[in-house]
């Protein structure tokens, strides 16, 4: 690990809301698992039994050790305790955090248009765009070759990192973060059929289509996206602009990489969707609605306020407030449990039938 | 069978990768920290192991200790060993 500014235990404790064991003046440079540690200012964090032994042997004089974990008596010179050790790692890695390498001021190789506003304080990288109108809010970081379309308004403490997309006329909050090379303000993937399309047949029909997608015609996006303060886009995630209107996420929402989102969504606040989620168009998203990873969620569905959606779920029908729902196609939690076990048992029913037909036969030959 | 206790316990150690001795009657699916597609694998090891169906017990996902698990299965074991004895009988 590359030593960062040095910092002292005790102080480390405070914002821990926690207490040293021990010597709370040690000075710390580093943020370890015990199995990197190298150095005697290396501050190690033990969330696991197992890893204790690395500290007995290393170097390390000091760690943050989550409470039910038992240390060797002697081990540390100074330690702090703590419950809950996913909150006191997020702590911990802002204390330690490493900024992006980001100069105030304009890079002299980047483009921006004389008519776009900056706010104070805000980077522009290598190879930036920032087109006509745009305007960028204070201390916003635009990383090296991102592009900011004509007219997109960004707020105030955003980080764009390299190769992020905003599109034309696109909207962001405050504090948003766009990893590399998301992409919001693509057009919607969106067309229309002479007649009734075969993939809207399709969703009655049981046979055959009646596919006459004979010419599929363009339905231009005029509309666009607006992101909520807080919003984080994850690498290479896609967030589609509306053909009118905006397809919109609330504020706090956190998308993971790869995700991709339609046209004409309406995505409420405090979200959680991991790598893959799909989410096709026009579908109205409550509010703290986690979407775990590839879950596919179908055109115009509603998924209500605080509902779990399970891994590789196919949603094709609305699901309720605070609804747990899995599977292909996603069912009720109990019932797609009950299903996975149903088709797990049916190698043995199969078994047991034969059996009783053979038992039924034999019977029957008796009479 | 009299140590179905044992097997069954043997088993949800098994799928959860932790020690039997770590399992009483007692222990419930949230002090093992048994999750749903946990609970899955257990019941269908369960009813390979024993050779029944534990839904005909009306055990679900909604047990709440193992003791519950137990004694479904020794109450079904029960009733399998006499209707296969009465099987027998008829058949002969």
């Amino acid at each position: 690990m590359s030593a960062s500014a040095a910092h002292i235990l005790g102080e480390i404790a405070e914002a821990l809301g926690a207490e040293v064991s021990g010597d709370g003046t040690i000075t710390v440079d580093a943020l370890v698992y015990p199995t990197m540690a190298t150095s005697a200012t290396d501050l190690a964090i033990i969330m696991d039994q197992g890893l204790v032994e690395a500290v007995a042997n290393g170097p390390i004089r000091a760690a943050v050790v989550t409470r039910n974990i038992a240390l060797p008596a002697g081990a540390l010179d100074g330690h702090v305790r703590v419950d809950d050790p996913r909150n006191a790692l997020a702590i911990l890695l802002d204390i330690f955090d490493k900024p992006v390498h980001a100069p105030p001021g304009i890079h002299p190789s980047a483009v921006v248009d004389a008519s776009a506003e900056l706010g104070d304080a805000v980077s522009i990288g290598a190879l930036a765009y920032v087109g006509p109108g745009a305007v960028i809010g204070r201390n916003t970081i635009v990383m090296p070759q991102v592009t900011v379309g004509a007219g997109a308004r960004i707020g105030s403490d955003c980080l764009l990192h390299p190769g992020a997309r905003v599109g034309e006329r696109v909207i962001l909050g405050d504090q948003v973060i766009l990893q590399m090379n998301a992409c919001i303000g693509a057009d919607g993937f969106s067309y229309t059929t002479p007649g009734v399309p075969s993939f809207e047949s399709a969703k009655w029909r049981l046979e055959e289509t009646d596919a006459r997608n004979l010419e599929i015609r363009r339905i231009n996006s005029i509309g666009t996206v607006i992101l909520g303060d807080d919003v984080e886009v994850g690498a290479g995630a896609s967030i589609d602009r509306a053909n009118i209107g905006a397809t919109t996420i609330g504020d706090g929402t956190k998308i993971d990489d790869l995700v991709m989102i339609g046209h004409n969504n309406r995505i409420g606040g405090n979200c959680l969707m991991s790598g893959q989620v799909g989410i096709s168009g026009s579908c109205v998203i409550g509010d703290r609605v986690v979407l775990a990873g590839g879950a596919g969620i179908a055109d115009h569905v509603k998924i209500g306020d605080d509902a779990v959606v399970g891994a590789k779920s196919g949603v094709w029908r609305d699901v309720g407030d605070k609804a747990l729902v899995a599977g292909y196609p996603a069912l009720p939690k109990k019932q797609a449990i009950a299903r996975e076990l149903n088709i797990g048992r049916l190698d043995r029913l199969f078994r047991d039938l034969a059996k009783m037909k053979r038992r039924l036969a034999a019977l029957e030959e008796k009479r | 069978m009299a140590d179905a206790e044992g097997r069954i316990k043997e088993i949800i150690a098994k799928e959860l990768s932790i020690e039997p001795a770590e399992i009483t009657r007692e222990s419930t699916m949230e002090d093992l920290k048994v999750e749903s597609i946990d609970l899955v694998q257990i019941m269908f090891a369960i009813e390979e192991e024993f050779d029944i169906y534990l839904a005909d017990e009306e055990v679900g996902f909604d047990i709440e200790n193992v003791g519950q698990v137990i004694d479904a299965v020794n109450k079904l074991i029960a009733s399998k060993t006499s209707s296969d004895a009465a099987t027998s009988t008829a058949d002969s």
